[in-house]
This record gives structure tokens, sequence and C-alpha cells, in this order.
């Protein structure tokens, strides 16, 4: 084991009523600002659409061609606040991080994104139909007639290059995509953006003037310094600032390696165990693969840690990672850590290599003895990572710990479970009585985390004390 | 997804969508613009340039028929321009060459002891078919509502060709200057 992780806390004595107190003030909050944040959300696919209409947009909506010709430039006001939207979900906004955690943010992101292609679709056949119809032309007329004016090639590529994407996203959805092909493929949003900017501008005079045009001016430009400030000059600037670089290599398995950081002046970016960065190993065949692993152990002010299991090829070049490689990083994003917390009760549920983060979240999360319980859930024994290390967190902590070995069973009515085969009829709520009122939290791949969810949903824990953490891309 | 956010959601969106429909159905944010030649024009090298309107009706879907009031907003919504026809002038004059978005505007003016008796135009669309459409719609009203105030005074914007206005009455303005 390394000897990097910082000291074992204190066994605490009772339970101090500031935590509680703090936990669940730390809830309520958080649950405002979730609020808050998805009436911004809402607010910012309205706004654009009360701007036209508070500009007399319905005026010519008394004919036919009047009303197509609305109907496609609400569409196209939708689809614009929409991708403004998605930008933001996946600029890594501190505050949106802080609110719902980086990783829901780009699921978000990936459903807004299903949804968005339908509006600039509808938008460019609304409104060649309605040119059509005014024009009295046929549709590849009016299209030509379209295609000699302004920015509209322009606007074609952008749709174009969505209508990739939207199709790239579907096929790497259904895994038969490796993940770099996608996101070269999806790179191409940006063009599309990009190329789909100026007409709106130029063509239509919904844009052109007035308080829509300062309006849009300004939500580009705020949008574009959000995505410069904090996807690439914030991660870039702390990256030179820390140097970090590796300083061990452990292998917990064959197939799994614990890698230790180390880097200057850590507590600046105010860590919690739990949290996940995107890390970019320089080393040759390496530094290519941005990867997000979560911290495996409570950040120190010098030293960093992450625990990861080569699932793909990317991973599996991780195992050959040397002590003294250079380290990029994004990050810490995401609120699987004590930041989620809103009770003084938890369980921590890890499947996999999703025992990792429950490590480190349980190392730094603060619990009166017998409050807190961790279920460890593995398919064969040498999958219980790090397993040495959280029996003593537990004995330290006062923490009951089940561990559940075994291929996964299916219940009566050949469902699949969670728990292995050998424990047909248990649930959450038989290992954790108080788990309703309990913080549940969950790391595993989807599937099985998802029957996770489903148990403690079914024991009456509310959603919002459930934090499931999704290995999103 | 508290039902709390899902209510101030809902509230606030259908809130603002409400407001503006009002605004909107009020005759947008147009507040005339008072005289008009001080933000009317800026010439360069003999082209009159349209300024983009802040006040513009944002449909360019052309009125259902000519001399009637298009799209419902009537010509208070928009904006006025004021034409200041010199006293006693007559004669033919025309204007400097008006170019806005989508093509240019030239005004050649007939006028009779200091009204305005004829209009002719020269109007270049682009070759853009959805341009055309809407200046041969707008021209007839936009000129009607000019020989109705043939002696000066305010002319209101024709809804959903206010690029075509606003450049027709730049370039009506200056021929109007030369009788002057």
């Amino acid at each position: 084991m390394t000897t990097t992780v910082r000291p074992v806390p204190q066994p605490l004595v009772g339970w101090p009523d500031h935590d509680a107190a703090r936990y669940r003030a730390q809830g309520v909050r958080r649950a405002w600002a979730r609020d808050a944040l998805q009436v911004a959300c809402w607010l910012s696919i309205a706004a654009p659409v009360a701007l036209w209409l508070g500009e007399g947009g319905l005026a010519g909506a008394g004919s036919l061609a009047g009303v197509l010709k609305a109907a496609g430039i609400v569409s196209g006001l939708v689809a614009t606040g929409s991708m403004v939207l998605m930008l933001w979900l996946t600029a890594r906004v501190p505050w949106i991080d802080r609110t719902i955690g980086q990783d829901r943010a780009t699921a978000l992101h990936a459903r807004l994104g299903q949804l968005t292609f339908g509006g600039p679709l509808s938008h460019a056949l609304y409104l060649l139909a309605a040119y059509a119809l005014a024009d009295r032309l046929n549709a590849v007329a009016e299209f030509w007639s379209l295609w000699q004016f302004g920015d509209f090639a322009l606007a074609v590529v952008a749709l174009l290059l969505l209508a990739t994407v939207a199709v790239s996203s579907v096929v790497a959805a259904r895994r038969a995509l490796p993940f770099e092909a996608w996101k070269a493929i999806h790179l191409a949003t940006y063009a599309a953006v990009l190329t789909g900017l100026p007409h709106q501008f130029s063509m239509g005079d919904v844009f052109a003037a007035g308080p829509a045009q300062w309006y849009w001016l300004a939500v580009w430009a705020l949008t574009l310094f959000a995505m410069l400030s904090f996807r690439v000059f914030r991660p870039l600037f702390n990256s030179l600032d820390h140097a970090v670089i590796v300083s061990a290599v452990e292998h917990e398995t064959p197939d799994t390696v614990t890698i230790t950081m180390t880097g200057r002046r850590l507590d600046d970016l105010d860590a919690a165990a739990g949290q996940y960065f995107h890390w970019r190993f320089l080393a040759p065949g390496l530094w290519w693969h941005q990867h997000p692993l979560s911290l495996s152990a409570s950040p120190t002010g010098s030293t960093l840690r992450v625990t990861v299991r080569a699932l793909g090829r990317g991973t599996a070049a991780l195992l050959g990672v040397r002590p003294g490689t250079r380290v990029l990083f994004e990050g810490p994003y995401g609120i699987f850590s004590d930041a989620a917390r809103t009770a003084p009760d938890v369980v921590l549920v890890g499947i996999g290599i999703g025992i990792t983060p429950i490590r480190a979240v349980l190392e730094e999360t603060r619990f009166a003895p017998g409050r807190a319980t961790v279920i460890l859930r593995a398919s064969r024994p040498e999958e219980l990572y790090l397993v040495r290390e959280i029996e003593d967190l537990c004995r330290a902590k006062g923490a009951r710990l089940y561990t559940l070995v075994g291929p996964r069973g299916r219940d009566a009515a050949g469902r699949e479970r969670w728990v292995p085969a050998q424990y047909p009829g248990v649930h959450l709520w038989d290992l954790c009585p108080a788990v309703a009122s309990s913080d549940v939290y969950v790391c595993g791949p989807d599937a099985a985390a998802d029957l996770v969810v489903a148990d403690a949903v079914a024991a009456g824990t509310p959603a919002d004390k459930i934090h499931h953490e999704r290995f999103a891309w | 997804m508290s039902t709390r956010a899902n209510v101030a959601s809902a509230i606030a969106s259908i809130g603002v969508l409400f407001i503006g429909w009002q605004i909107g159905a009020q005759g947008g944010t147009a507040v005339a613009v008072p005289g008009g030649t001080a933000s009317r024009t800026t010439t360069t090298g003999g082209t009159t340039t349209a300024p983009r309107t802040t006040t513009a009706p944002k449909t360019t879907t052309a009125p259902a028929a000519p001399g009637g009031a298009p799209g419902g907003r009537g010509g208070s919504g928009g904006v006025t321009v004021t034409l200041k026809v010199p006293a006693g002038a007559s004669g033919t004059f025309t204007g400097q060459a008006a170019t806005h978005r989508w093509g240019t505007v030239e005004v050649t003016v007939t006028l009779a002891s200091g009204k305005i008796t004829g209009l002719t135009e020269a109007v270049d669309d682009g070759g853009d078919n959805h341009s055309a459409r809407i200046n041969s719609q707008a021209v007839p009203v936009l000129k009607q509502k000019i020989l109705a105030a043939s002696g000066g005074g305010a002319v209101s914007t024709v809804s959903g060709a206010t690029y075509t206005t606003q450049a027709y009455l730049t370039s009506l303005q200056s021929a109007l200057d030369q009788a002057g």
C-alpha cells in the first residue's frame, strides 16, 4: 500500500451536532441551487422566443406561409437556445459542477443533444416551406433561390455537420464506434455552431437588429468566454502551475494499478475525495488519451491518487505508466464527495472498480460510529479493490462493512439483481435498515449501479439523497 | 427535478413568453422615432445607407393586400419617418440610390408647388425572389402612404418591409432635399 494517504481521521466520539446541521444546510442549499439552475435552463430557452414575440413576431402569422415561417423561427430559436445551453452544460462551469456535478451536466448535455437535432431540421423545413409558399415556387427552386443568398450555404453546411454528429452519437451510444472516433466527430459540433452562426445574424431579420441582436451577441460572447476560460485556460494554467508528475505506480491486481501523483500546492485545487479529474499522461502512446478517473484517496497538499482498472485499450496502456511522467489534468469535477451529503446516515455502495471512489468518500466524509454502511460488490474476491484500506477505515471510523462476492444473481421473476446469486432475497434495506433516511452513494458500472439505485428508491430514499456517479463521457 | 423547480420553471417561462407576447401585441418595442432625419441616414460616397432600425417589425412576410393595413399592425405601431417637402417646389428630382440589406432603391419624385404628385423608383432586389416579392407588395402600399402625406409629414414603415421602406424614404428625402 502506498504511504501517501493522509493520516486516518480520529474516530468520532458521538455525533457532533454541528456536522448534522451542516449536512442538512448543505442539502437545502444545493436543492435551491439545483432548482435555480433548472429555472435558468428553461428561461434560456423561453427568453429568445419571448424577445421575438416582443418585437411583434406573431404579426405575420395571418397566412399559412406566415404560420409556417413563425414555426420555423420558433424552432430555430429553440434549437439555438438549446445549443447554447448544451455548450454551457459541457463548459465545466464551476457553479454548475458544484450544483449537479459535471457528470450529470454532461448526461443532460447528451440528452438535450438527442432532442436538439430536430430543432435545426424543422427550422430548415418550415422556413423552406414558408418561403416556397410565399414565392409560389417549388421546394427545389426555392432552395436554389435561397442558396444564392447571404450565408445560406454555410447554414446548410452547419445542418449537415449536425446530422453527422447526431448519427455518430447514436452509433456511439450503441458502442459501435470507438470513443476516440466519436470524440473527433463530436468536435464537428463546434464547426457546426460556427458555420451556423453567420446566417442567424445576416439572413433572418430576427437577430438583425434591436434587443434580440444585443441579446444574442451577449449570449454568444459569454458562451465563448465560458468555454475558453473553463475548458481551455483554467485546466492549462492549473496543469502548468501545479506541475503534477507520477510518483508511484503499484499493482493492486494484474489489471489494476494505483497511481500516486505529486504536485505543487495541490490544496489550491480544493479537490475532495471522490471527485474525478480528466488525466492526460504525457508518455509515448498515452498522451493522446484523456482518462476520467476518480480520486481513490483523500487528496493532500502534495498528492493525488487514482486507482484504475484496464477495461479498454486506452486504460490498458495506463498499466505501463512510469514514475516521473508529467501529467496534464482537468478538474476536479463532480459532487460524488462529502459535498453531496444531506443527512447524518450514509450508505456507500461500490461495485467493481467503482469501489475506489467509495473508498475515498469513506475516508473523508463524516459520520458518527454506527451511522455508516459500506457495501462492496465484486464478481471475484480479487476485484474487491483496496479492500484492506477500506477495512481499516471502517474499523477506525465505525462503519459496517459488507462484501458481496460472486456472479450477479437474478430474482424469482428472472430479472437481474445487483447482489450475487448466493444471496437471493437480500436487498439494500436488509443491509442498512436506515437506508430511507440515508445518503446513498453508488458507484459502479451503469447497469449494476442502476439496480442499486432502484433498490434505494424502492426502500423510500428520496432522489436528492441518492448520489450516483455515472461513468459519463 | 423537484416540484418546486418544475412549478417555478413553468411560471417563469410562461411568464416571460406572456410578457413578450403582450409587448408584441401592443406594437412591439416600437417607439416612433420623432423626426427621423437625425437617426435616419448616413451618407457615404454617393450612396445612402439605411440604418438598421432598432424598432423594426420583425416579419418579412409581405402585406396581404396593397392598401390594407398589413399584418394587423397598422401604421401606428412601426417606425415613422417624417418627410420634409420644400415649400412651393416644383419639378422632377431623382434621389441618391439607397442601399439596404437586401437591395437598392432609387426614387424619382415629381413635385407640384410643394406637393408630391408622382413617384417612380428603380428597385434592385439583388435577383432574389423573396425580396422581389416583398418589394412588389410593399412598394405600392408605401407609395399610397407617401401620397397621402404629400405635403410632408409622418410616414410609417410598411410592416414586413422595413428595409425597403427605410431605403425608399431615404432616397426620397434626398430627392426632396435637391428640390429645396
